[in-house]
């Protein structure tokens, strides 16, 4: 994430852990800033415990404006930090008017359009103790440009209170100079009274600085109490100027007072309290609870109630549109289906007439090859009984044969015929003989047999007076 | 415009926000129910119709594949025809030109003229009853009630012989031999065959 901070001269670019710092000018990313102390309202106040600490918002506002005065008719912007004192809270809110604030960041709004942050300078002290690595203590940040100057004061680590201190343009009244001079002079010549020709400036210069420092001594020894501290450890003066000999004439007036007084430094090339303010932004620029900023960028519409409304609406109406159409489709393929089925139906129907026609045709032809197969078979059929009949016929003994038989066995059994009758197969004969020659009759018939006739019968055989006759039947 | 919607829905807190999105969903879902409640009886009832437009075209390829059966089944007939007509050639080319299954009335009378020849040959002396019977088979039939003497009952045989050499289909159905004294009479009826 790339964080910005805007100063008057300066655009520092924060990115990948590396500050970077280039002319006031466009470029993506966070923009923040920060809001001097001179700018704001500090109005400190009680709260009794029974509020909510939810309802504390409403109620800051609703003191500042009934308590404090502040007018209806105007608008503001307030922050405000709060700590729990036993018995109440003590309130610190930071009122700044909206006015103030776009006349004030006008000049970052024509470049970068919004800012998404703008932090309390007194607050961005915190960051020292990170950059620098070093263990948070009740420490006091002295804050001195050519506008303003302000203490600020934390207990370990954290934000306590913040008050305002003598500014460099009285000093520069008292002397008679504009306040570029002055800071020209003491950036020259700092408090080494070797250096001015002038006494008188230079005491005018190091009383300013004695009664400053008094006033900051006086203000802990006050807050002290109020904010029951223990005790203020470190001090660390910065000023955007750097002022020779400051540190070095003060250092032993605050050892005295058991405090250590140190010169507000950190490794950069860049002014140290832009780079301290530029990574306070970057761990802040989130916490709307302190953001003096008016100027937000608009959330993105995704972001907005009206925008997830909106947009749950336009998926809620898609889905079911998006339904509506598949199934219309789905409608429309079925209509084109019954479409084809239809005119397929009508064909095949067409088709199943002429296929009746053809059937009924077939069965017609069918029904006349079988009554002629049927009548060819039949003549087939007779023809082959007949054949079959005359050949029955023609294979049948020649009655010639038949009768030769009968002739040789009657000459060998010295038979004699009376009477031969013989109709279709069946034949019989009466044979005579004498009383001598009877037995050959049976003989007679033992040979017919041999000869393969059948049925071979002789019911009886009747002595009539010494003539011996015999009723022989038998079949072909 | 956007601003006075934005300041309306910041405005609005949970309750109100969550019966405006529980009215959006219910509007939603009565639209969604009735779009798709109309759309999907509509598809049903077309489903139903496509299904039974092709069971009906189905029952009509059926049919349709009926006109195969009886393609084959005249195809076989056909066939059978052909079969049967080429025996009933065969066995018309048979009869056709076969001598022994045809018996014309001109062949039987040189017939019967070679059975009264052989008659005088072997001294047969008799008298003939000719008939004629066509009912499967075409049949002429010689009733024969002659006489011989014992004595050539040789001459008889030699007859019957003479009979039996003649090369027609024919058979001899009823014969009687009876001997009175020196004599012996005879009845034979002899049938003479032929296809109609």
């Amino acid at each position: 994430m790339r964080i910005l901070y805007v100063t008057d001269d300066y655009l520092y670019i924060y990115e990948n852990g590396r500050v970077v710092r280039k002319e006031l000018s466009y470029k993506k990313g966070i923009v923040t800033a920060s809001l001097g102390y001179k700018n704001v309202l500090s109005i400190s106040f009680k709260l009794a415990k029974d509020i909510e600490e939810e309802m504390l918002d409403i109620e800051v506002e609703r003191y500042l404006f009934n308590e404090a005065s502040l007018d209806y008719t105007k608008e503001y912007k307030i922050i405000y930090v709060y700590q729990d004192l036993g018995e109440f809270y003590h309130i610190d809110a930071f009122v700044v008017e909206v006015n103030v604030l776009k006349k004030e960041f006008d000049k970052y709004i024509k470049i970068f359009k919004y800012i998404d942050f703008i932090s309390f300078k007194p607050f961005a002290f915190e960051a020292f103790y990170e950059i620098k690595n070093i263990t948070p203590k009740n420490d006091v940040f002295i804050y001195l440009d050519k506008e303003e100057s302000f203490m600020s004061c934390f207990r370990e680590g954290k934000f306590v209170f913040v008050k305002s201190l003598n500014k460099l343009s009285v000093l520069a009244k008292e002397i008679g100079v504009d306040i570029d001079e002055l800071i020209n002079i003491l950036s020259e010549k700092g408090l080494n009274k070797e250096k001015y020709e002038d006494e008188n400036t230079y005491f005018k210069i190091e009383n300013f600085f004695s009664q400053f420092f008094m006033k900051v001594n006086n203000l802990i020894n006050y807050s002290i109490n109020y904010y029951s501290f223990s005790k203020i450890e470190r001090i660390y003066f910065y000023s955007s100027f750097k002022i020779p000999y400051l540190i070095e004439n003060y250092k032993g007036f605050w050892e005295f007072s058991g405090i250590e007084f140190n010169r507000y430094e950190i490794a950069t090339d860049y002014d140290y309290f832009d780079y301290t303010a530029l990574i306070y932004n970057s761990k802040h620029y989130k916490n709307e609870k302190e953001n003096f900023s008016i100027f937000i960028r608009p959330l993105p519409f995704y972001r907005r109630k009206s925008g997830v409304f909106f947009i749950t609406l336009g998926v809620v109406s898609l889905i079911i549109l998006a339904d509506a159409f598949i199934k219309y489709q789905m409608l429309l393929n079925q209509e084109k289906k019954i479409a084809f089925l239809e005119k397929k139906l009508k064909l095949k129907q067409k088709e199943i007439k002429l296929i009746r026609i053809k059937v009924k045709k077939y069965k017609e032809r069918i029904a006349k090859l079988k009554e002629i197969n049927s009548n060819i078979q039949g003549q087939i059929d007779d023809v082959y009984q007949k054949m079959l009949l005359l050949k029955n016929i023609q294979q049948q003994t020649p009655f010639s044969n038949i009768m030769a038989d009968l002739v040789f066995l009657l000459n060998k059994y010295h038979l004699k015929i009376s009477s031969f009758y013989k109709k279709d197969r069946h034949i019989e004969i009466i044979v005579a003989t004498t009383f001598d020659n009877s037995y050959q009759i049976a003989r007679f018939l033992k040979a017919l047999s041999k000869l393969g006739y059948k049925n071979i019968d002789s019911s009886e055989i009747l002595n009539d007076k010494e003539v011996y006759l015999s009723k022989v039947s038998y079949d072909e | 415009m956007m601003n006075k919607i934005d300041s309306f829905f910041d405005k609005l807190d949970k309750k109100n926000l969550f019966l405006l999105y529980f009215s959006l969903f219910i509007g939603a879902f009565v639209l969604y129910y009735n779009i798709n409640i109309s759309l999907k009886e509509q598809i049903e009832e077309n489903e139903i119709k496509i299904s039974k437009m092709h069971s009906k075209l189905k029952e009509l390829s059926s049919y349709a594949s009926k006109i195969e059966i009886y393609k084959k089944m005249l195809k076989t007939l056909q066939k059978e025809n052909f079969a049967l007509q080429e025996d009933l050639k065969y066995l018309n080319l048979l009869i056709s030109t076969s001598s022994i299954l045809h018996l014309s009335q001109k062949q039987f009378l040189n017939i019967l003229e070679e059975i009264l020849s052989n008659a005088i040959d072997y001294n047969m002396k008799a008298s003939y009853k000719i008939t004629m019977s066509s009912n499967d088979l075409l049949s002429y039939n010689i009733e024969i009630n002659g006489e011989f003497n014992v004595n050539e009952y040789k001459n008889f045989y030699s007859f019957l012989r003479s009979l039996d050499k003649i090369k027609k289909i024919k058979s001899v159905s009823f014969v009687t031999l009876e001997v009175k004294e020196d004599k012996v009479l005879f009845k034979i009826i002899l049938s003479f065959w032929s296809l109609i």
